[in-house]
C-alpha cells in the first residue's frame, strides 16, 4: 500500500470560535477550540505559523502551549512531556515570521486512573493556546495560525477512556 | 522539515527559521507532571504542568522547567505554567 497525503494525513486547523487565523493583541492567553482526537489518530504534529508583529514593538513574542482535557468543556491542563515539562515554547515575532513544529505522541493513551506519574500519553481533547507578549509599540498585533496534522492509525478507533472497563 | 532536531528518543521539534523554538515535546510514554518547577528568581515553585502553588509567582517571572531549560511563567485557565524560552543562553 502506498501512503499519500490525501488518504493518510488528517489536517485540523486550531480555531478560536471557528476562526483559524488570529490577530493576537494585548497579553492574554487565547484558547483554541477543543480538538477531539478520538477519531483514530495515532500521532500528531503541531504546526504554528507566526507572522512579524505589527505596531513596531521593541520586543515581541508568542508563547504556545498544548493543553489537554478528558472532556470537551472541562478544565484544560498543560500537556506535559516525559520530563514533566509543559509542551510549548516561545516564538520570537519581532523580526521574522516563523513556522514551529512539535511532535505529539501517545494520542488518547493517558492513563487517567493513575494519581501519580507516569501517566502515559495524552487525554482525548487537545487545544493550542497562544499568548502574545509585547514591549512598547503602537497597538502591536501578531497574525498567527496553528493546526494539528495527524496520521491515522490502522483504522480502528481507540477506546474512549472511562472509569469503567473497556472490555 | 529539513532542519529537524531530535531531542531524545521519540521526541523532536523542528523549525524552518532561526527564530523557531526548540522545545522538547516528547509525549510518547511517561509523564512526570508532579515534578516541581522552581522560578529562578523567586522562592516560589510551580508545577510544570499545573497551577502555581505560591502566591509570589507572577506572569513574566523566570522559571526553570523540569528538563532544565529556562522558561517564563504564563497564566492559563489552570493557573501558572512554566513555558520554555526560545533563548536558552
Amino acid at each position: 500500500m502506498r501512503f499519500n497525503p490525501y488518504d493518510d494525513v488528517i489536517v485540523q486547523p486550531s480555531t478560536v470560535s471557528s476562526v483559524a487565523i488570529q490577530s493576537l493583541t494585548g497579553s492574554s492567553a487565547v484558547n483554541g477550540d477543543a480538538y477531539d482526537t478520538s477519531i483514530g489518530i495515532e500521532s500528531i504534529v503541531i504546526h504554528i505559523r507566526t507572522e512579524i508583529a505589527s505596531g513596531s514593538p521593541s520586543a515581541a513574542s508568542v508563547a504556545w502551549a498544548l493543553q489537554e482535557c478528558a472532556t470537551s468543556g472541562g478544565t484544560y491542563t498543560a500537556a506535559t512531556d516525559n520530563t514533566g515539562t509543559a509542551i510549548g515554547g516561545t516564538i520570537n515575532t519581532k523580526t521574522v515570521a516563523a513556522d514551529t513544529f512539535a511532535r505529539v505522541e501517545g494520542i488518547m493513551l493517558k492513563n487517567t486512573n493513575l494519581t501519580a506519574s507516569p501517566y502515559g500519553g495524552r487525554l482525548r481533547y487537545l487545544r493550542i493556546v497562544l499568548t502574545p507578549t509585547y514591549t512598547g509599540g503602537t497597538s502591536p498585533a501578531t497574525l498567527t495560525y496553528a493546526e494539528f496534522i495527524g496520521s491515522p492509525g490502522n483504522g480502528l478507533q481507540l477506546p474512549v477512556r472511562t472509569t469503567v472497563s473497556n472490555t | 522539515m529539513s532542519d529537524e532536531t531530535n531531542v531524545e528518543a521519540g521526541s523532536e521539534t523542528s523549525g524552518e527559521t532561526a527564530a523557531v523554538d526548540t522545545a522538547q515535546v516528547d509525549t510518547t510514554s511517561t509523564d512526570t507532571s508532579a515534578t516541581e518547577t522552581a522560578p529562578a528568581d523567586t522562592d516560589a515553585s510551580a508545577d510544570a504542568g499545573g497551577a502555581a502553588d505560591e502566591t509570589s509567582v507572577k506572569v513574566g517571572d523566570s522559571c526553570v522547567c523540569p528538563d532544565g531549560r529556562t522558561g517564563t511563567v504564563h497564566s492559563y485557565d489552570e493557573g501558572f505554567v512554566c513555558i520554555p524560552n526560545v533563548d536558552q543562553g
